[in-house]
Parts: C-alpha cells; structure tokens; sequence
C-alpha cells in the first residue's frame, strides 16, 4: 500500500519538475532550429573567386551517387570563354532531389570541391519536375530557393524567405564550407 | 610455330604449368591464372619491354625480370608477388606518376584506364615525389580524328608499334631521346593513318582520344550491344556504347575468323549517325504526315505505272526478301545500286594463311580496310603480295611486285615454277586466273559494301521507271523530270522535298535487328545499340508495311531464304 503511494509520488515528482524546466520543442514552422555545419541539405554548386565554376564536369559524383540521382553531361571548354578552368566543364548538371538521400557522398568524391551540402531542408514542392534541379538552381541557391511551404494550420507568411531574398542569405551567410583562401583554393587557381 | 617446340614445365607462383618452349613467360602467366601488370605488352604485337611493368622474380636470376620479354624454360620458378617483385612494380608505377599529370577527373581515359587500375592493384597508393611536373602541351589535334595530350605519355611506344607492325604505315614515330622523348607525327603532317582510332585503344593512359567521343561520357555510363559494322563487306565485329540511348563511340570486338580485334577508322567514326541531320518523319511532297497516310500514296504510286524497286547493298537480308517479294508482286524491275556484287570462293581465314596474295586492280586498303590488315598478317607469316594494274595501292609498302596485265604476272611469277600455295586472289578477274593458277585460298572479287554479298546476282539499277522505290541511305542518282519516287532513308539528305516523292523515314543500321552477310559469306546480326528517332522503322518493317499497305504478304518465302542461306 504504502509502496503504491511512493510510486504515485514519484511520478508526480517528476512531472512537476518537467513542468518547471524550460521547452526544447521548437514551434516549427515559425520557429527553425539552426542546423549543424555538418548538416548535409539541399547541395549547392561553387564558384571560383574569379566567377568561373568550380564542377569540370568529371562525373565522379554521378558514379558515386548510390541513388543515380546525378546527371552530368561534360562538354569542351571554349578557351577563349571557359565555363571552368580547364578542358572540360559541366554542360549539363542535374540532381533529382526526390531521389537524392542526402548521403554526401557526392560533396566526398568532388575532386575540386565544387559541390556541397547545404542547410537548407525545406525542399518539398508541388510537381515531380520541379525536383530535378539545374545547374542554375544549384550554383544560385538563393534566387531558385524552392516555393514557399504552405503548412495548412499555420499559413504565416516568412517574409524574407521565399522571395529570392534576405532570409536564405542569412541562412548561407556564415555557411562558408570552402573558403576560398585555402591553400588548395589557390593552387587550383594558379 | 611456337607449338611445334616441346612444352616445358614451369611454376609460376607455386602453380604448375605446361607450355611449349618459347612461349613469353606473361603468356605463361595468363595460362596459369596469374595476373602480371602489363602496359606496353600487347599479345598482338611483339614485345618490347618499354614500361618494366611486368617485372617478375625469376629464381637463379640475379635481378627482377620483365615478364613480356622473358621465353620461358624448363623448370623455371617464378615468383609475381613476391617482396622483391612487389617492390619493383610499386617502384615502376611510381616512377611513371612521377610525371603523370593527376587530372583524372578530366580524362576521357577516367574509368577504362589501365594506368589507373595498376596503381590501383599494384601501386604504392601515395607518391614521394615533391617536385613539379613536367608541363607539356595538352590537347594537342593530330588529326580530325585524333587528340594527343602529352603530359599523360607514358611512352609505352604500343601506337607506334601498331602503325608499324599491324597497320605497316608507320604514320607515328617516337621522337626526341629519354626524359624529353615523345609521340609524333613528322612536322607538318597530320596522323591521317586509316587506322588511327586503333591507337585509342590501344593507349594505356588518356594520351590519345578520339576527338568525337571527347567529354561525351564516362564508362560507367555507357549500355554496351555487341553489333556488326555496317560500314563495308568485311563485317567487322563491334560493340555499340550508348548513352541514354544515344549512340556515342564505337569500338572492335575480337573475332580472330573476321577482323581480329581491328577497325577501321571510317567504320569506327564515320558510319556512325552523328552530326548528321536524321530523317524524323513521313512526308509526301515534302509536307509531313503520318507513316499510315504515307504508306497509302506509296502504294497507289506504286501501283499507278510501271515500277523500278531498287536496293542499296547495305540494307539487312529482311529487308532485301520484303524488297524482292514486292518487286515480284508488283512484277516491277529489281536493281540494286550502287553496284557492289561479288562473290568469293573460302575465308578470311584462307586468306590470312595464303602464300601468295594476287590484288587485281583491288584496293583493299581503302575499299576493304580491315582486310589490308588481315593482308598484312598474311605477309608477316612469309607470303607475298603482288599487284595488278595502274590504280593506287595502298599495300604499295608491302607489294613485293606490280604488273600491268594478268599476262604479265603469270609470265614473271611462274617463270621459275608454280608460286607457293594456298594463293589467294581478289578483284575482277579473280576466278578465271584462280581457276589458271589452282588457287586454294581465297579467290572471287569481294562485295564492298556492308551488305554487298547478299546481293550477288541481281542487275544493276535502270533507274528508267517512272515510279521508283528506293530503298537504303544512298547518294542516289538525281532523276528524270518524269518520274516519281518513293525513299525509304535515314539521313534527311537527298532530294526529298520539291518534287513529286514520298519519304520514310528508317532506323540506322545501328538501331536496329537485323542480318548481314559479309564477304566471305558469313551471316552476322546487328543488335540495337541506340534508339532510333520516334517515327522511324527498321527497314525490313518499313518495307513489310509497305508491303501490307499493297496487300502483299511480304512473309519470307522458303525460296528466298533458301538463296539466302
């Protein structure tokens, strides 16, 4: 008997102190969590510091990818107006993002780090095509952001977010996985 | 020759094998299961020892050995694996990355390229060389055909030496001495060896590419069909590689009874459906329609007047037995065009063991590419080559006499005696002077074109009716104001759209099934390796539909496949 009451007491115990202890559930949508810097998102294409792109189109990263979820077709370089240093350049880049698993396995088989992760999550969309993203939509993450999430109880707008502007640059901002003053961004350059 | 010698023992990594003596010990090797790296060896040409890839520890022997240039004998023990061969290998590849440029990722050659997978298998997996490399001119354009990067060389000499042995034109050389040698055309000519694009894959490293496959795709992209080449008679034998279903490069398969595992340049490069403007619809005086509307004028054309059904000698033997039984049907003439038709007696095979090979008037060199090649083998097994009459030649290095007339020959060659036996003799002519001189090998004037040999027999085109059905992808003959023509085609060239015509489009030979004979008689079927455009058909279907659409039953008649067998 007096066990019972020990063990009601207990449990109450423990309510009441979570009770007092702050929330760690995050009011999502309206609220997002900061992911990690290895946070592995929607991928994003690099630039060299000099515009040209960093991808020379070497398919390495379409036959690394588990889910074929790559398409790369590689073309010559016009040398007098290369698309990226070198012979041969990327021209046509496309990930499947319905069927990309987010492994990062092709950010680890890039010889020339042109590919990377991001943190960006939100990518649901309205229509199978508008998940096959282009070599445009990946080199310019901040103009092609996927269209804005209509969550249908909290239908807030996000200024900022989705139109192109301020809030997905304020998400890449500190996000700069290669800095281009790397020892090995410079011996690329050179 | 080799198996003449009495077979010796030896162990080759604790594994017994019998060979006969003489055999290179990498032959050996591969008899006996074990894999030694090799770079400049090539079992079809003679081995040099350029790379030192294949170094071996040979017992008794006071230093490492290179495999590819080592007779076996009796009783030899031979270690691949271990410490002291494993450390000259690691130390060979490393050598030769000392100065390899890393750009894999850049490299056609990524992915198929046996440098990557020796390092791979047999390489010491980090490099201890600090210093620069060696910087020379990239993507250099030796040919319309050919690229030549040569930073990634590793002078392994196996272009040359196939220029030399195989292709006999010597059309690269190794120029410069050690450190600064390098491939080369001489100054001021181009590598413009019918052969070139062999050299593609013979190039152990990403130094010569072909120019049209450059940056198309990678090899793990590529669907592979075994097909046939429809580029001339010899019926080469090869694999499609297509991306996406779209065809992108070419290349030999071995069968040592055909083409050995040679191509030709024009069948490699230029029989390919690339860059060339295809045929995508149906059209009736150049306004495009469906192939049911298209069909039903061509039948009423054809039934309309007095018709001439003509064939390229390229097309598949289904489409050539739907052709004859509308052309029966219709009791219309039958031609083929452009003439192409001959015969010969026995094989490849017999020719490649001739003694003595007669050319009357017959360039093989450029009408039958390959089989100057198989040719060239005969003579390096002692025969000899003479030649009849004033056109070119373009075995003339090899041709150990020309003549003027058959007359000629026969007086000078069998002066002293009958000429050795088995004599093979080709061109017109061929039969009555093989019949004079008792020729064993291979005699007859040899089809040209791919499908030339099934043709054999009918007459060459009138091109005289006024209704005319044209099938295959020909340059046909510009027409008479009169008469009407019904193409069955593949490229959109030719004179399709201002006059009274009706065009279909087909399938290229490479998209579609279908059989070849080729000049020594053999059937051979094509696989489809690429998908053709929506509307186009293969060409026996085409002709089938046509067929149907003149309610004839174009099912193949125990007549004609008896001819064709």
């Amino acid at each position: 008997m007096l066990n019972g009451v020990g063990a009601l007491l207990r449990g109450l115990w423990t309510t009441l102190k979570h009770s007092v202890r702050p929330a760690i559930t995050v009011r999502y949508p309206e609220q997002k969590r900061t992911v990690s810097a290895n946070f592995r998102g929607r991928h994003r294409l690099y630039r060299h510091d000099n515009g040209l792109e960093r991808c020379i189109g070497c398919e390495l990263c379409a036959g690394a990818c588990p889910s074929q979820a790559i398409l790369v077709e590689p073309a010559e370089n016009d040398s007098e107006h290369p698309v990226s240093p070198g012979e041969r350049y990327a021209k046509r880049y496309e990930i499947n993002m319905i069927r990309c698993i987010f492994c990062g396995l092709c950010e680890e088989a890039c010889p020339v780090d042109a590919i990377k992760l991001g943190p960006e999550y939100e990518l649901s969309d309205y229509d199978r095509g508008s998940f096959v993203y282009t070599k445009e939509m990946l080199l310019d993450p901040e103009h092609y952001a996927p269209r804005r999430q209509v969550h249908a109880d909290v239908d807030v707008p996000r200024p900022g977010y989705t139109d192109g502007g301020k809030g997905l640059s304020d998400l890449y901002g500190t996000y700069r996985p290669m800095s281009s003053s790397t020892p090995r961004a410079k011996r690329d350059e050179a | 020759m080799a198996e003449a010698l009495p077979p010796v023992t030896v162990i080759i990594d604790g594994q017994e094998v019998r060979v006969p003596k003489g055999t290179l010990l990498i032959e050996a090797a591969k008899k006996a299961g074990v894999e030694i790296p090799v770079f400049c060896y090539h079992p079809k040409m003679k081995p040099v020892g350029a790379c030192r890839m294949c170094l071996v520890d040979i017992q008794k022997m006071p230093r490492l050995q290179t495999a590819c240039t080592t007779p076996v004998s009796e009783g030899m023990i031979v270690h691949t694996r271990n410490d002291r061969a494993t450390a000259g290998q690691k130390a060979v590849l490393e050598l030769m990355l000392a100065n390899h440029p890393l750009d894999c990722p850049i490299c056609d050659k990524g992915g198929e390229c046996p440098l990557q997978d020796n390092t791979f298998k047999f390489g010491l997996g980090v490099s201890r060389f600090t210093e620069p490399k060696r910087k020379l001119a990239k993507a250099i354009p030796l040919s319309e055909r050919i690229v030549l990067d040569r930073e990634r060389c590793i002078m392994c000499y196996r272009c040359v030496r196939f220029q030399d042995e195989i292709a006999g034109d010597q059309a690269l050389a190794a120029m410069d001495r050690a450190g600064t040698s390098q491939i080369g055309v001489l100054d001021g000519e181009t590598f413009d060896s019918p052969f070139s694009g062999n050299t593609i894959d013979l190039c152990p490293v990403g130094a010569l590419l072909s120019r049209q496959y450059r940056f198309r795709a990678r090899p793990w992209d590529l669907q592979r069909t075994p097909s046939i080449c429809a580029g001339c008679a010899v019926g080469c034998n090869v694999e499609l590689h297509a991306r996406d279903r779209a065809l992108q490069r070419m290349v030999p398969r071995e069968n040592m009874a055909i083409n050995n595992e040679w191509l030709c340049d024009f069948g490699r490069f230029d029989t390919l459906p690339l860059g060339i403007e295809r045929l995508r619809e149906p059209a009736v005086d150049g306004q495009p329609t469906s192939w049911a509307e298209a069909l039903e004028s061509a039948a009423e054309l054809l039934r309309s007047g007095p018709t001439e059904v003509i064939v390229s000698p390229s097309i598949t033997n289904e489409a050539l037995n739907a052709a004859t039984t509308i052309a029966r049907e219709l009791k219309a003439g039958l031609g083929v065009w452009p003439a192409t038709t001959g015969q010969v007696r026995r094989t490849i095979q017999d020719l490649v063991t001739s003694k003595t090979i007669i050319l009357l008037g017959l360039d093989v060199w450029r009408a039958l590419p390959v089989l100057a090649l198989r040719v060239r083998e005969a003579l390096k097994a002692g025969g000899k080559l003479y030649f009849v009459g004033a056109g070119a030649n373009g075995l003339w290095r090899d041709t150990s006499a020309t003549f003027a007339t058959v007359e000629e020959l026969v007086q000078a060659l069998t002066h002293d005696g009958a000429l050795p036996q088995p004599i093979s003799i080709l061109g017109w002519g061929a039969d009555a002077l093989g019949d004079e001189l008792a020729a064993e090998g291979m005699v007859g004037s040899p089809a040209t074109a791919a499908n030339g040999a099934a043709m054999t027999g009918l007459p060459k085109a009138t091109f005289e009716a006024p209704v005319q059905l044209l099938v295959g992808n020909e340059d046909w003959p510009l027409r008479s104001s009169a008469s009407a023509r019904i193409q069955l085609r593949w490229s959109a060239a030719g004179d399709a759209a201002d006059r009274p015509s009706i065009v279909l489009p087909l399938a290229h030979p490479y998209e579609q099934t279908g059989s070849l004979i080729n000049l020594e008689g053999t059937v051979q079927q094509l696989h489809p390796g690429a998908a053709a455009p929506a509307a186009a058909h293969p060409d026996w279907l085409a002709l089938a539909e046509l067929a149907e659409a003149l309610h004839i039953s174009a099912a193949p008649d125990m007549e004609t496949n008896a001819a064709l067998a």
